[in-house]
């Protein structure tokens, strides 16, 4: 007997249902990587920008922006205001080099003895949004711990070489009070090429524009002990070494989350326009996408403290850095990066760096010209 | 059975091919042991040893027993048969102020768990040797005073 079918068997169904789980099981991770790969060029891009933005500059006044200072800002009822002076950070000071005049000079007006409110706290236009700061691979919007706390994001950092680099000269109450404002104002030289008050010409660069890094990628962490996130060591830069920053990383998170810090105020990646080495520097220490680390011991804000800033990304092996010639380069986790046991050199010191070629490549003036990216 | 014997070697010898090839890293054996202070184990202690030649230096946390395990590189359990000299630190940290009121400037405390001076080799007078085969009782019993 003959029936007239109409649509299709189950076993027919479940053939078709099955080969079209297969090709979507075949292009899902194609799509997926195809999509990384146009967000990794987006990073590159805006890495680009940035570096031509910095060689603009220098073009205009002969150096490069410092990576921490400001327009003086004193703010409050009395001169004696404990306000974090000093505190714009090389973002800033490019915003004119990157065609966003209105924002450099709406923040320059701010933060000046009765022009307004500081430029950080509570004022909108420190939370805005800079396309060109954000690598579109970091998923982080708003800060993991204090989400009130997020300001302008960011994705990128500026090299201060391989020296354990601080924002501070004395403890807070020697140096940001208005009695240590001349102390506030003193240059902190770093190996690398940024610091602050420090504008380094590029005739500093000794160890040639192609084999230095001027600013690399800083990965935005996008939740709660994640990548990107700082954890503290307790010592000094005399004591500390690379290996016990890397003894508290499993390789995906802390040992202890209550070893991340702040989580009572903004995480790296969430104040793009700030100058603290916390938030803005990116160290040639321990290898692209390690744990970042402050060093300190005591009592106080911890924005300020030396640290190893650690470059970090959400690419697969690696991070992209920007070179003082303004070339962008893919710099592999597995770069050599020397004794990892060894005290790092003081910013001001001199001599190779210990940390192989990745440590040279921070370094401007470390006598390691032969030291490339690849 | 004989086809499976013969299925099993050939995952075995395709697998071999798989992985990255470690052989330009030397040779690393298993180097534990635990972290007491006062006879107490200690919790997320940070043990890094600092080798007295070479460069092959390791480093390892311990777990809530006290127990630690050293690894010289990312991509190889293990650590490097040889003489060290070894570090020992903890973080305490604590947080106050902040928070969600952006004009509340935090603090945070942060003081060493253990001894100060076991936190640097120039002072910690802690030494290690590796021997070259595994090792499960390096131990460090450090003390208060």
């Amino acid at each position: 007997m003959k029936r007239n079918r109409v649509g299709f068997t189950l076993v027919e169904l479940l053939v078709v249902i099955a080969i079209i789980g297969i090709l979507v099981g075949l292009l899902l991770p194609a799509v997926q990587a195809a999509r990384e790969a146009a967000r990794r060029m987006q990073c590159s891009n805006n890495l680009k920008q940035l570096g031509l933005a910095a060689l603009n500059y220098e073009s205009a006044y002969q150096r490069f922006p410092a990576l921490q200072s400001g327009t003086g800002h004193i703010w409050g009822g009395s001169d004696t205001s404990n306000t974090q002076r000093g505190s714009m950070g090389t973002s800033y000071f490019l915003l004119p080099f990157i065609e966003q005049n209105a924002l450099y000079n709406q923040l320059g007006q701010l933060g000046n003895r009765n022009q307004g409110i500081e430029p950080w706290n509570g004022n909108q236009l420190y939370r805005s949004r800079l396309s060109f700061l954000e690598c579109p691979s970091d998923a982080g919007e708003s800060d993991p711990y204090q989400a009130n706390r997020t300001r302008t994001l960011t994705s990128y950092a500026f090299c201060t070489g391989d020296n354990y680099a601080a924002s501070e000269l004395f403890s807070p109450s020697e140096e940001r009070g208005n009695a240590g404002l001349s102390r506030q104002k003193l240059p902190i030289r770093h190996r690398g090429i940024w610091g602050r008050y420090a504008y380094a010409k590029i005739g500093e660069i000794v160890d040639g524009t192609s084999n230095t890094i001027t600013i690399a990628e800083r990965q935005r962490p996008s939740g709660q002990n994640t990548r990107g996130l700082a954890a503290a060591v307790a010592g000094n830069v005399a004591t500390a070494t690379p290996l016990d920053c890397r003894a508290l990383w499993t390789g995906q998170q802390y040992v202890d989350p209550n070893l991340v810090t702040p989580r009572n105020d903004t995480s790296p990646g969430y104040r793009g326009l700030a100058g603290n080495t916390f938030f803005a520097a990116v160290s040639t220490i321990l290898p692209p996408n390690s744990p970042t680390c402050i060093i300190m011991e005591g009592s106080a804000s911890p924005h300020w403290f030396p640290g190893m800033w650690t470059a970090g990304s959400e690419h697969v092996g690696g991070v992209q850095a920007c070179m003082a010639d303004g070339s962008v380069h893919f710099i592999s986790s597995n770069i050599d990066a020397g004794n990892q046991a060894a005290i790092a050199p003081l910013g001001s010191g001199g001599g190779r760096s210990p940390y192989g070629v990745w440590g040279a490549l921070g370094t401007k003036a470390a006598g390691e010209a032969g030291a490339q990216v690849e | 059975m004989k086809r499976m014997i013969l299925g099993l070697a050939l995952l075995v010898m395709t697998a071999a091919g798989c992985g990255p090839d470690l052989s330009h890293l030397p040779k690393t054996v298993t180097a534990e042991g635990t972290v007491t202070l006062d006879g107490k184990p200690i919790e997320n202690a940070t043990v890094v040893a600092i080798a007295d030649q070479g460069e092959y230096s390791a480093r390892g946390v311990t777990d809530a027993t006290g127990k630690y395990s050293l690894q010289a590189f990312e991509e190889k359990k293990g650590a490097v048969p040889g003489s060290y000299r070894v570090q020992v630190n903890k973080t305490v940290l604590t947080e106050s102020g902040g928070g969600e009121d952006e004009n509340s400037i935090g603090s945070v405390n942060v003081q060493y768990g253990l001894p100060k001076k076991y936190a640097a080799v120039s002072t910690s007078g802690l030494t290690l040797v590796i021997p070259d085969q595994d090792k499960s009782d390096l131990n460090f019993e450090l003390k208060s005073n």
